[in-house]
């Protein structure tokens, strides 16, 4: 197809398509269609509410970052609650007080369940506080060889 | 302000309720609506109710738009739609007549009748393109807004539906070919 007839199609396509220039009447609009412009006007007092998101989900990069920050906020919080010692702190256990009540066969029994020899040996050490100073060549073990019936 | 930035502010004002910012969008697109509407309706005060119920539509519906940038290609859909169903209803209406024969604007001139005939027998999309291009002579910049197509490919399209038209016209003997 050459200019010339481009040209001459152009004016008959004109002529057939365009006859009058189609004009909006906003005002008429607004009377033909009065519900959906009191549906349009109630979103004012909505605004407050939704921009800001809309704000941040509109934009790619402020949705990435909101995005990474988030991510931040939730690792933040899984690692200092993850190093809190969430568990209870254990009670004192009930110690029997005098060195005879430390040194029975029940107490050490629950010393060892406690924390095996370490708490036992630590139950001994204990008994022999109370018990007095000693002889730095006595060893627990001939201290309490009576006590033990060896 | 260029146009699709003057878009989103208007389309980000009007989901605020400003109703003179949706007004005023919607006389930036009246026309671009009234031809897609005319290319299905075939009719041109049907067209002008389309592209009036479409406004009305989207005014309602404008939450939903997701990319304010969109804008152009989310109206024109809804055009379309409101389109084939007026004139769905229309031919009902008028006993399964064609709107072309009963329409008035199509017995002003016997030319423009075999013309309109003959654009007729062109795919709904060269037809679209064909009202848009020659609806008070929209930019390809503001029909690529409207389809979502590039101007590469409007061009493409156009010179497509022009070189059919006038074989269609050939064709039937149009005098002028």
């Amino acid at each position: 197809m050459n200019e010339k007839n481009d040209k001459w199609l152009d004016d008959i396509i004109s002529k057939a398509v365009n006859n009058r220039k189609p004009k909006f009447d906003a005002e008429k609009f607004k009377q033909k269609f009065p519900e959906e412009m009191h549906i349009l006007k109630s979103r004012a007092s909505k605004k407050q509410r939704t921009s800001w998101w809309r704000t941040i989900l509109s934009d790619p990069f402020s949705s990435i970052a909101t995005a990474a920050v988030l991510v931040l906020m939730v690792g933040i919080f899984v690692y200092f609650s993850g190093s809190k010692d969430n568990t209870t702190p254990l009670k004192e256990p009930k110690v029997t007080q005098t060195p005879a009540q430390m040194m029975s066969l029940i107490s050490i029994n629950l010393a060892y369940n406690r924390g095996g020899l370490d708490e036992v040996e630590k139950q001994y050490e204990k008994a022999i506080t109370e018990i007095g100073p000693r002889p730095k060549q006595i060893t627990i073990a001939e201290l309490l060889a009576e006590s033990n019936g060896t | 302000m260029p146009g699709r930035e003057k878009d989103i502010v208007l389309v980000k004002e009007a989901i605020e309720g400003n109703v003179d910012s949706f007004t005023e969008l919607a006389a930036r697109y009246y026309t671009p609506m009234v031809a897609i509407a005319h290319s299905i309706t075939g009719d041109r005060d049907l067209a002008e109710d389309a592209a009036q119920q479409c406004f009305a539509k989207a005014a309602v519906k404008l939450t939903q738009l997701k990319d304010y940038k969109k804008f152009a290609g989310w109206l024109a859909t809804i055009c379309r739609n409101e389109a084939i169903n007026l004139t769905r209803i229309e031919r009902n209406h008028r006993n399964n007549e064609m709107l072309s024969e009963k329409s008035a604007e199509s017995k002003d001139d016997n030319s423009n009748e075999v013309v309109k005939n003959a654009m007729n027998k062109l795919s709904a999309s060269s037809k679209e393109v064909i009202y848009l291009r020659y609806y008070d002579g929209l930019s390809y910049d503001q029909i690529s807004d409207v389809l979502g197509i590039s101007e590469q490919a409007i061009n493409g399209r156009l010179r497509r539906a022009k070189k059919k038209l006038a074989q269609v016209l050939k064709c039937e003997g149009f005098k002028q070919v």
